[in-house]
């Protein structure tokens, strides 16, 4: 990974985060937040090396969870986990196919959420946070009454009917990654140095003008 | 296949992996709020285009419809002025009144507009964030609502920006109450409950539970729900929405209804908050 694809994944993370936050239309439309980050791990685990993987797992979950009541790294274990899988097998997949692109993309838009969920579930991750006297976590203690503190128990929402939602974020996920592939593609080729071959020629095979010797 | 620079990569995302899963809640607030403050100029950009957007919508619209639209707002000011006159009128009376009974003098409320610049990416927490923060006096807890009735509460605080969860989210109870006729109709009586997310559908955030009502109590279909105050976060009287219809819960022991939330969360694009 050199300084231009660093700089175009760090930009490519901290843009697909701002229009995840700041777009609320796919909320309206489709009932999710459509996420970009996992089509953008999948075409750094499938195009790049290792260390991109790890800081767009880093850079990208920290501005994902910056933004969300998750807590925060959440997101980067679970970018981590899909990334790392996805290079660690990365000469069994044909990148350049767009129907692999997508199968790519729709398993990662679905795998890395799940994967979040999991660790929230798991408890790893305390969601505690300060407040002016109450703490968010007897905050709702407080309102839902004394007489109800099992009520306070902060949990993420998830029911039966997140399954729609995985399922519209898999068709996301699978219309996406082509098109994040097309893109980054095209503007590391534009930005990058163009590979240079080896030659073919060898010294011991020239044919030299002149006098023989 | 292990080069140095990949050791050095994974030692050094696990590590940071590491710290954000130790940090002290305040510490990985405030790192949360640097991280999210590098946005800041993104969101200051789509604020102006948004702006100019308006503005030229706004230099197209025919002489014609703005006369017309000027001439309906002069005709609302008068109403809305003598309506203030009136409520003058009244808060004097209710301060004189409220004197002679030596009741608890309440302070007007002071609101603060803010606008909402993004949702929560997560889908599984229902929050929004707005372009307000602590150096706008903005403080955890805070309730946030609209003309049309309650949001939420704010529950991370940043210097410019503050997220808010909203009502159905798992962390944003709202303690709530009914009011009906008693069965002589001569007096109104409170039926409290607590507003939780919708059991039965999570993806439609406009419908709510309200839980824990008594059994003995007579909800019907277009009630309307406001908070009761009793939780200690949200002031009482603020609108919440209306009961849809109402089920038995654990054999009778007590009821629960689902309600249809005032507020249209999709469309939130200004709200206001409570300032202390």
């Amino acid at each position: 990974m050199n300084k231009v694809t660093a700089s175009i994944l760090l930009a490519a993370a901290y843009l697909a985060v701002y229009f995840t936050v700041a777009s609320t239309w796919p909320h309206r439309l489709l009932g999710v937040q459509v996420d970009l980050l996992p089509s953008l791990m999948v075409f750094t685990a499938l195009t790049l090396d290792l260390p991109a993987v790890f800081c767009l797992a880093v850079v990208g979950g920290g501005f994902f969870d910056a933004f969300s009541f998750n807590p925060l790294g959440v997101s980067t274990v679970s970018l981590l986990v899909a990334g790392y899988t996805l290079h660690f097998c990365r000469e069994l997949v044909v990148r350049n196919q767009v129907v692999t692109q997508m199968i790519c993309g729709a398993t990662a838009t679905l795998a890395i959420p799940a994967l979040s969920l999991l660790l929230l579930h798991a408890g790893l991750f305390e969601p505690a946070r300060p407040g002016n006297g109450l703490s968010l976590d007897t905050a709702p203690a407080l309102e839902a009454g004394a007489i109800l503190p099992s009520l306070a128990q902060p949990a993420p929402l998830v029911a039966l009917a997140s399954l729609s939602q995985g399922l519209i974020l898999v068709a996301a996920g699978a219309v996406l990654a082509p098109l994040v592939f097309a893109l980054l593609d095209r503007l590391m080729r534009a930005l990058e140095h163009p590979v240079a071959h080896p030659s073919w020629f060898r010294s011991d095979r020239e044919v030299k003008h002149g006098r023989y010797l | 296949m292990f080069k140095r620079p990949v050791y050095i990569a994974i030692i050094g995302a696990l590590l940071l992996v590491l710290v954000a899963m130790n940090l002290p809640p305040r510490a990985a607030l405030r790192l949360k709020m640097a991280l999210a403050g590098l946005f800041l100029p993104l969101f200051g950009l789509g604020s102006a285009s948004q702006n100019l957007g308006a503005k030229a919508r706004q230099a197209v619209v025919p002489r014609q419809t703005l006369a017309a639209q000027n001439e309906q707002l002069q005709q609302e000011n008068q109403v809305l002025r003598l309506q203030a006159q009136q409520n003058a009128e009244l808060l004097k009376e209710n301060a004189r009144l409220s004197e002679l009974l030596a009741y608890t003098k309440q302070h007007p409320r002071q609101y603060k507009l803010a606008r909402v610049i993004g949702r929560d990416p997560a889908n599984w927490w229902r929050s929004i964030h707005i372009d307000r923060g602590s150096r706008d006096g903005m403080k955890i807890n805070l309730t946030v609502l609209t003309l049309e009735g309650l949001v939420g509460r704010i529950a991370e605080v940043g210097l410019n920006r503050s997220l808010v969860l909203l009502v159905g989210d798992p962390n944003c109870r709202v303690a709530a109450l009914v009011q009906q006729k008693s069965e002589t109709g001569t007096q109104t009586v409170d039926t409290t409950g607590v507003i939780v997310p919708n059991s039965g559908d999570i993806i439609d955030n406009a419908v709510v539970d309200l839980t824990f009502l008594s059994r003995h109590s007579n909800i019907v279909p277009g009630q309307t729900v406001y908070t009761s105050g009793q939780g200690g976060i949200f002031p009482k009287g603020i609108r919440i929405g209306q009961i849809m219809d109402c089920r038995e819960m654990e054999y009778g022991l007590y009821l629960e209804a689902r309600v249809k939330l005032a507020v249209d969360f999709g469309r939130l694009e200004e709200v206001f908050v409570i300032l202390p």
